[in-house]
């Protein structure tokens, strides 16, 4: 190249550099440093490599419901009896989970818990039709509309098979026989409680929203949950003042489990609104309010 | 009484000796020797009953001279003894004189005054004493330098205040040291020697306590301690007593007042500013030396920018304190890198060092201060941007000044950025945004490394950058271009979109490498093609959901787009084909990807047929495949006839095979009957439009086939 073009591409180069610089440095919100975008990466690629020998090895939905019944046995022995203030809440969201769950593509025998712990802002569900939904996130919910967005996120998870791939997969890095009577003991109960990869987050949220709107709810219900989810996330990572933070960070967020295997809140409500667009659900609005009935007697919740 | 006898008691017994002196023989010399002892000793007697305390150094270094005189004259050496001992009660009364009650002229005690008669009757008997024999002289005369020299050193501490004394004992030490150069005297070199090393502990243990004030800014510590030093370094060059010490000496005094002096920046400014301190003062050493050539300051100039660095590294960069509202850090490290740079270039080597480029240790070091100034001071997602900015400019000034290191530091810093770029800038950004800090940080990457690989030379083209091309720092350039985009638009694109994006990107370096004739935008690009099947096959296909999706919207246009953008790649392939020569004495391996590459069409033509057919499969109704597949078929073998590519017909044909075999071993037997209708009657059509076209083209097929 001739030096005079050499240099009058340089300065429009450094010029273009330097303004993005500028442009960075006047960023108002401050980025947090992770190695969140290579484990992005590993695990989507992960995801898509275990995808295609499940295609070929499905199982059953008999298999499916049966394992899914093993396993929500370990979870009767974990919990303790629920109040009967907690009974009419698991009521309720039994009510609103078989609304929602009318609409899945499978027909699968979906059951509602929830678990008595308030720390646990969390729900999941595993193969073949368990549902579980912390107190915690119970606690969080401020329309029934939420709920069914909730519930039908977690619902989307098994009609979808990620819970069933899940199994698959375990299974098959802990070279288990399915066939075999406990060999499901060797799976942690926890896994289950961990979130899914980022592509089928979204997809459950996606597919979650449409049995919620089907099932007559509202979308912003779903809008209005992951906006509580971002704000309590942004409290949650702390932004590094210094290298030195950020390399402590990094070594912390790359350990902790939450933010690895889900997308961030605000993909997902970006997520959300993008499809409330594309959809027209814009009217929409109106939530059903959050609402359990009880009986009580001498001053006692009953049934 | 005592007054009158004691003199004449003495002049008698000199009398008696010198009477004695008549007859000499061995009795009558000892008998001699005796009674001038008397003699001396009465006249010291006096002189210690009767003369006053303070006066009594002065009269018996008097006396002592003295005699020494008298023995010249009368070449009567014996009493040069008496000389020695009245020396030494001289030196003993200077020293005890008026101790516990010092009166003093002015500030100076007048105990130290009344020493300095003794330092110079100590220096006259050294230079005249009264004795024939050379050895005697010659240890008279260094004990009485030694005696001298020390008695001043002992009359500075007296008579000087504390902050001077270190200050005094270097004058005296200098003034040592030229009285050798006057006077030829080694031993007073000696002297200047352990008096300037005094002088160095008094400056070490005392001094830099010091707190007030001297004048205006200038503490007497700076003052004091700046002196020593100077002459710490006069001594270096004035002070060695022989030419075979003149290495040591000058070493050892030079460092000391370097020492001193990096020692006095640290108690001056003990926070933000001492490292760019030490770095001036190394600065200025190495420009003293290019001007003087004195042997020890580069090594100085090492150690003390071996501290500057292990400061800044372990200091400054923590410093979060302003100087008029601007970081000190900033201005700190900033001054520092410059300082490096500037000794990486100013610093003197021996010439085999510099071959080896060993001086470069220092742009090293200033780089990476710089590297890690931008990673404190900018924001997280600015940092990136801020180090390829910093590699761009250290590349282009090595490429105008021709430093291979500079270059290299540069390709260091482009690294840094491209790894940065996966902790931070990737995920930056709002969900949806498409201008968005993402775009703004990675973009401007992409071109710098795309701008620098450009100036690489090419093949054949000896010019200084050759060595960069040897090290394939031109392969590393173009690929962490290529990676940064190909990872932009893999966080920027929606999930399903990036291999949409990346065939882009593969008729972009398709593009490119023709245009360019560059062949690793060719490779890029089949990497790249290879990576939209894998993606596509496994994320597209295999990785999507079990329902529905199959619209237009969905996973059919996403996929038929990347298929088209890589069939519209074939444009470049096929003017690419064999353009490249292969490579000579390359490994088995290298010659077969050579192969491939020669042929890129090929690659460029089944990635997106391969894909295409599988959704076809996966994502149509299971009785619409056939007929798509067919469609697909008679689409391919068009192409191929366009094209006369023989592959690409027999691939036409193969899928119209496999049609033709599915529709026998499945469709047939398993179709509603809508489908199975339609599926024969489109499947009847496309045999029949191959079979007219292989009728009416017969010839000419069989040429290709």
């Amino acid at each position: 190249m001739k030096r005079s073009l050499v240099f009058v591409v340089f300065f429009l180069i450094l010029g273009f550099a330097l303004a993005g610089l500028y442009w960075s440095q006047r960023q108002p919100k401050s980025t947090p440093v992770s190695a969140n975008a290579i484990l992005n990466m590993a695990a989507d690629a992960q995801r898509d490599l275990s995808r295609i020998p499940m295609h070929f090895t499905r199982l059953s939905d008999e298999q499916e419901i049966a394992i899914g019944k093993q396993l929500a046995a370990r979870y009767a022995t974990q919990t303790r009896k629920l109040t009967p203030e907690e009974e009419a809440l698991e009521k309720y969201v039994t009510r609103v989970g078989n609304t929602v769950a009318l609409h899945a593509h499978r027909r699968l025998p979906y059951t509602f818990t929830v678990l008595p712990d308030h720390n646990m802002i969390n729900a999941f569900s595993l193969p073949g039709g368990p549902i579980y939904i912390g107190g915690g996130m119970l606690d969080l919910m401020m329309s029934e509309d939420e709920l069914a967005n909730v519930l039908g996120h977690e619902l989307e998870h098994i009609d979808h098979y990620h819970c069933a791939e899940r199994v698959q997969v375990e299974a098959k890095l802990k070279n288990l026989n399915l066939g075999v009577l406990g060999a499901l003991l060797q799976i942690p109960i926890e896994l289950w409680e961990t979130g899914y990869h980022k592509d089928e987050e979204f997809e459950a949220d996606r597919e979650g929203m449409h049995l919620a709107v089907q099932s007559g709810y509202s979308p912003y219900g779903a809008v209005d949950t992951f906006e509580r989810f971002a704000k309590l996330c942004d409290e949650y990572v702390i932004h590094a003042q210094s290298p030195n933070q950020e390399i402590s960070e990094l070594a912390i967020q790359s350990l902790s489990g939450y933010f690895r295997s889900h997308p961030l809140p605000s993909e997902r409500l970006a997520q959300a609104r993008r499809i409330i667009a594309e959809e027209h659900w814009e009217d929409r609005k109106t939530q059903k309010p959050f609402r359990v009935e009880y009986e009580v007697h001498n001053g006692e919740y009953v049934k | 009484m005592r007054l009158l006898s004691l003199p004449i008691l003495g002049a008698v017994f000199y009398l008696t000796a010198k009477l004695a002196a008549l007859r000499d023989d061995h009795h009558q010399r000892t008998i001699r020797g005796l009674f001038a002892a008397a003699g001396s000793g009465f006249i010291a007697l006096l002189i210690w009953f009767e003369v006053p305390e303070l006066w009594q150094p002065l009269a018996f270094i008097a006396f002592a001279v003295l005699l020494s005189e008298a023995a010249r004259a009368i070449k009567y050496y014996s009493i040069t003894i008496h000389s020695h001992a009245l020396s030494g009660l001289a030196v003993f009364t200077a020293l005890t004189a008026n101790k516990f009650a010092p009166q003093t002229w002015h500030t100076i005690p007048l105990h130290a005054l009344a020493a300095i008669p003794v330092v110079a009757g100590a220096y006259w008997l050294a230079k005249r004493l009264g004795t024939e024999n050379e050895r005697h002289l010659s240890l008279a005369r260094v004990a009485y330098t030694w005696v001298a020299a020390g008695l001043v050193v002992w009359i500075l501490e007296e008579a000087l205040r504390a902050p001077w004394i270190a200050v005094g004992w270097i004058i005296f030490a200098v003034a040592l040291s030229l009285s050798t150069r006057w006077i030829r005297y080694q031993q007073l070199a000696w002297q200047a020697n352990v008096v300037g090393l005094c002088a160095l502990f008094r400056a070490y243990f005392y001094n830099y306590d010091l707190e007030q004030k001297f004048w205006g800014p200038i503490s007497l510590r700076i003052f004091t301690i700046s002196l020593v030093a100077a002459g710490l370094y006069f001594l270096s060059r004035k002070a060695a007593p022989e030419e075979r010490f003149a290495r040591v000496t000058a070493f050892f005094h030079s460092f000391a007042a370097t020492g001193l002096l990096a020692l006095l920046a640290w108690y001056e400014y003990p926070n933000g500013w001492l490292a760019p301190l030490w770095a001036a003062f190394a600065l200025v050493l190495a420009i003293v030396d290019q001007r003087f050539e004195l042997e020890e300051l580069p090594w100085q100039s090492h150690i003390l920018a071996g501290l500057t660095l292990l400061r800044s590294i372990s200091v400054n960069l923590y410093v979060t304190a302003t100087w008029h509202g601007i970081s000190v850090r900033l201005l700190s490290l900033a001054i520092v890198a410059v300082i490096f740079y500037a000794l990486s270039r100013l610093i003197r080597m021996p010439d085999e060092w510099r071959r080896l480029d060993i001086h470069h240790v220092y742009s090293w070091a200033a780089s990476a201060i710089g590297g890690l100034l931008l990673w404190y001071e900018l924001q997280p997602l600015s940092i990136a941007v801020g180090w390829a900015v910093f590699g761009l400019v250290l590349f282009e000034y090595g490429v105008l000044r021709k430093i291979t290191q500079f270059r290299y530091q540069a390709y260091v810093a482009f690294v840094a950025a491209f790894t940065r770029i996966f902790f931070a800038n990737l995920t930056a950004g709002e969900p949806g945004e498409f201008w968005g800090p993402r775009m703004y940080t990675i973009l401007p990457l992409v071109l710098i490394f795309f701008f620098v690989y450009a100036q690489l030379p090419q093949k054949g083209k000896e010019e200084d950058t050759g060595r960069d091309r040897r090290w394939h720092f031109d392969l590393l350039l173009a690929y962490l271009g290529t990676a940064s985009i190909v990872a932009l638009f893999y966080f920027q694109f929606p999930i399903e979109w990036v291999i949409t994006s990346w065939a882009a990107v593969v008729f972009a370096l398709l593009g490119a490498a023709l245009l360019l004739d560059r062949p690793i935008f060719l490779h890029q690009g089949l990497l790249l093609t290879v990576a939209v099947l894998g993606r596509g096959m496994a994320h597209n296909l295999f990785g999507a959901g079990y329902f529905g999706e199959g619209d237009w919207q969905g996973r059919y246009f996403v996929l038929s787009s990347a298929a088209a953008i890589l069939l519209a790649s074939l444009f470049f392939a096929f003017r690419l084909r064999g353009r490249f020569s292969l490579p000579q004495n390359a490994s088995p391996w290298t010659r077969r990807l050579a192969m491939i590459a020669s042929r890129p069409e090929q690659i460029v033509f089944f990635v997106p047929i391969i894909l295409v057919t599988f959704m076809l499969a996966l994502k149509m109704k299971s009785g619409m495949i056939t007929v798509a597949w067919g469609a697909e078929g008679v689409l391919i073998f068009l192409l191929a006839l366009a094209v006369k590519e023989r592959s690409f017909r027999l691939t036409g044909l193969g899928v119209l095979l496999l049609c033709v075999g599915k529709v026998l071993a499945l469709d047939f037997w398993g179709l509603q009957t809508r489908d199975r209708w339609i599926t024969l009657i489109s499947l009847g059509a496309a045999l029949m439009f191959v079979s007219f076209l292989y009728t009416r083209y017969r010839d000419t097929i069989r040429q290709y086939l």
